[in-house]
């Protein structure tokens, strides 16, 4: 026993001497490597500098030495996404030069994980039209991190083709991409993904129409008025329902009112009514305002809170309607005074700081 | 003759007793040794996927859920409105700020008052989960949409406070921070990822705390890391890296975590009123909150995960004097036997998986009996040793394992934290840690170990049920001022 006691201690010891030495090392490499690298930053900033301005002659890029040129490569892909333009346009090229932009087509199908990611990640500053089958490809990786980075990329990379692909994405029920994710990457794409993320609207899968709702929203497409109020008055999933009020809300088109207005009845969930009441809100106009203003007072809090803030936001019209509660007297009056007072703090904060309104 | 046998009975009694404290030493290092491993596989995984976690996408996102910061106060004169300008600056693309000013008797509210302009409003405020005090007045920023003050009626407890908060709250995500608590400037879009990840299953997260006493801190940010002055801080320093650092971060990874800090967490609000917002009365309201979480998702069949996340930080004053930190600590044992028996199915319960049958099983034998073991081993041993039950060498020599153990953890967090954060830069405040490291282990450990102690006591006889204010001494302003 006493053997194994005094072997404890010896263990112990030396393990705790082993642990300090290696802490200190690690600083002592950290310190060491973080000078070193600043430095040689500062190097090859220079000859960076020279390079994207086209100040750099061929002959010298020739004459590098190779792993100075392996240096210039790797701070060319890390600078990739915080250039633009025509600087861009000669890092790209460089990498392309050097063969980059394939081997990073080739690491997509690797073992490593992480490898994947980085080549996605790469292959999306690029921005190389040729990356978008593999990064499509990548949507089914067994990995999430690789999934969500193809996703990211393919947002960068812009092209409206690889939009079903995204879509599709949201519904597969083992290899699923996030919500974000794909609404980002869709934003990215830009106006250009309109119609086939429109398409998404009469899929199968939930999360689609959801996404596809949010995204035309964002987008105003004015011209899926019609199909968004369609699944707001029938889709049978409640989340793409609230999705489609508040897209129509942005959109703004006065011919959502009328389904709108059937979405604030008592008979819907609380949380379609409340979105439905900011929708209506947005759309404006007197009568809206008087069919919102009925709302406050109603015995769900939510609902009423919701209804009064929607018509704070109206501007005249919607301040005269409150004012006209907030002095009746009725169960309603309450709320409406409390988002008086809100709008007016607000205003005097705007008088005083007309540079934050 | 007889008086031989019961020295010699009592002898073996010591012994047998020398030899339960030494296995009860091994066994709770050994636990700690396994979860700073796990802690370490995860923090490896977390720097790899780092690159591609997509925050920056978060940001930009317009579906990143909303958060409402919840800050109770009780007499925070002294940093509320720099804790206030810290979460309004914070990087996230949504955020509303909602201060509770429980009954303080200083100028907190005059601070606010004049740094935010405050204006009060009418406001009806629904009773969405249960609240004692009465709510004197409700006041918003001029200008600012999303800052608002509660004046309410102290009834001594920070969870009603927390409670009134959240009925006002309009986001569907609650940030909870300490009133002298400093976030880093990416600190809530990080706690939140999990939440974009994965928005079906996470239903709350946790960020790490770090004590902040020796930084220097400019309009609520923290400007410069520094080690504290104070050698009780420093080992505090030492303590966060061990337990709460790396100890969390394991306890996430093996699915059971019952602890999100009151200093910084984040919830689901919608989860929170389900489960009738935090229990009134509850000393450990943090611990309470969560494993009723637990038991509310477990009993709905609902997937979930709490999941901590060591990289944002929080940082918040840790006591400089015995006095004021064995009131902490006192509260904190408390808290978590409370926390214990007002939810014993939780024990042994295979219906919670590694919780149930793991995390509940550890913090009831070796954070709350733990005092009862540790200060019966202190003590047996030095009557042994006055008796000559045991011989000096032998006695020497468990206390030697036992420390060693100790110290060999901590300098594998001190490891751990150099490889990853490197938060404590400077060579200096690196020997800094490992000292302390070392002496915490004489003295420190075992007067917390009494605290405890008293800290269950109070809990059997269930007394003092009120805040748990401390003073504040503030930062070191910052030299760019």
């Amino acid at each position: 026993m006493r053997f194994a006691l005094i072997a404890s201690v010896l263990l112990l010891s030396t393990l705790i001497v082993l642990m300090l030495i290696a802490t200190g090392i690690i600083r002592l490499v950290r310190t060491h490597s973080e000078i070193r690298s600043l430095a040689n930053r500062a190097q090859l900033r220079q000859l960076f500098v020279k390079f994207v301005s086209e100040d750099l002659d061929p002959s010298e890029l020739r004459q590098l030495k190779t792993s100075r040129s392996t240096e210039l490569g790797e701070l060319s892909e890390a600078m990739l996404s915080k250039v633009k333009g025509s600087a861009k346009d000669i890092l790209v090229s460089f990498l392309e030069s050097r063969g980059t932009v394939e081997q990073a087509i080739r690491r997509t199908t690797r073992s490593g994980y992480l490898g994947r990611c980085r080549a996605a990640t790469f292959l999306g500053h690029v921005g190389s039209p040729q990356a978008r089958k593999p990064l499509e490809a990548m949507l089914r990786d067994r990995k999430r991190d690789v999934r969500i980075t193809a996703a990211r990329s393919l947002g960068q990379l812009g092209d409206a083709k690889s939009v079903p692909s995204l879509l599709s994405g949201l519904d597969n029920r083992r290899r699923s991409l996030p919500f974000s994710t794909v609404l980002v990457a869709l934003m990215r794409i830009g106006s250009s993904a309109q119609d086939l993320v429109g398409d998404g609207l009469q899929a199968a899968g939930e999360r689609q129409r959801e996404v596809a709702a949010e995204f035309l929203g964002l987008m105003g497409a004015i011209k899926f008025t019609a199909t968004l109020s369609e699944l707001l008055a029938n889709d049978p999933s409640l989340d793409v329902r609230i999705r489609c009020a508040r897209a129509l809300g942005r959109i703004g088109s006065p011919s959502a009112i009328a389904s709108l207005t059937r979405c604030i009845e008592s008979d819907n969930p609380v949380g379609l009514r409340t979105v439905s009441c900011g929708a209506l809100a947005a759309i404006g106009g007197r009568e809206v305002a008087m069919l919102i203003c009925k709302l406050i007072g109603e015995d769900d809090y939510q609902i009423s809170l919701a209804a009064a803030k929607a018509v704070s936001q109206m501007g005249p019209v919607g301040i005269e309607c409150l004012d006209q509660i907030a002095s009746s007297g009725s169960p309603g009056a309450p709320y409406a005074k409390e988002v008086l007072a809100r709008a007016a703090a607000r205003m005097v904060g705007k008088a005083r700081n007309p540079s934050e309104s | 003759m007889i008086q031989a046998t019961f020295m010699s009975t009592l002898s073996e009694i010591f012994t047998g007793l020398n030899w339960i404290g030494l296995g009860y030493f091994l066994a709770l290092n050994s636990i700690y040794l396994i979860l700073i491993t796990v802690a370490a596989i995860n923090l490896g995984d977390y720097f790899r996927r780092k690159p591609f976690s997509g925050f920056q996408d978060a940001l930009k996102s317009p579906v990143t859920l909303p958060v409402s910061v919840l800050i109770p106060a009780h007499n925070e004169e002294t940093g509320i409105v720099e804790s206030a300008r810290a979460v309004l600056s914070l990087d996230y693309p949504q955020l509303e700020l909602v201060i509770v000013d429980d009954g303080s008797t200083d100028l907190t509210f005059e601070r606010l008052r004049d740094a935010f302009d405050l204006v009060e409003i009418p406001m009806l405020v629904p009773e969405l989960v249960p609240t004692i005090g009465h709510i004197d007045s409700v006041h918003i920023a001029k200008g600012l949409d999303d800052v608002t003050v509660i004046r309410k009626q102290s009834i001594g407890q920070k969870t009603d406070a927390l409670n009134a908060a959240i009925n006002i709250a309009k986001y569907p995500l609650l940030c909870i921070v300490d009133a002298d608590a400093v976030l880093d400037e990416d600190a809530l879009i990080k706690v939140t990822m999990p939440f974009v990840d994965d928005p079906q299953r996470v239903v709350a997260t946790g960020g790490a705390i770090r004590p902040s006493n020796g930084c220097a801190a400019y309009r609520g940010r923290i400007t410069e890391v520094g080690m504290p002055n104070n050698w009780l801080a420093r080992m505090q320093v030492v303590e966060y890296l061990r337990a709460f650092l790396l100890g969390r971060t394991g306890w996430s990874k093996l699915g059971a975590l019952l602890i999100i800090s009151g200093a910084f967490g984040v919830f689901r609000k919608d989860v929170i009123i389900d489960i009738g917002g935090y229990n009134q009365g509850s000393i450990g309201e943090d611990a309470d909150l969560v494993a009723r979480l637990h038991k509310y998702m477990r009993k709905n069949k609902t997937p979930y995960r709490i999941v901590f996340v060591s990289e944002p930080v929080c940082w918040t004053e840790v006591p400089e004097s015995v006095a004021v930190l064995r009131r902490q600590r006192r509260r904190w044992s408390r808290g978590l036997l409370e926390t214990l028996w007002s939810n014993p199915t939780l024990l042994m319960n295979p219906r919670y998986g590694t919780l149930g049958l793991l995390a509940v099983p550890y913090f009831l034998l070796f954070e709350v009996l733990g005092p009862i073991v540790e200060l019966t081993g202190f003590v047996t041993l030095i009557v042994a040793l006055i008796f000559h039950f045991v011989n000096f060498y032998f006695a020497g020599l468990f206390f030697t394992v036992a420390i060693f153990y100790g110290i060999l953890l901590s300098i594998l967090s001190i490891f751990i934290e150099e490889v990853s954060y490197h938060r404590y830069d400077k060579w200096r405040f690196l020997f800094q840690t490992i000292i302390s490291a070392l002496v915490e282990n004489f003295g420190y450990r075992q007067m917390h170990a009494y605290w405890r102690l008293e800290g269950v006591i109070q809990a059997l006889r269930r007394s003092d049920r009120s805040w748990g204010s401390m003073p504040r001494k503030g930062f070191i302003p910052s030299e760019t001022t």
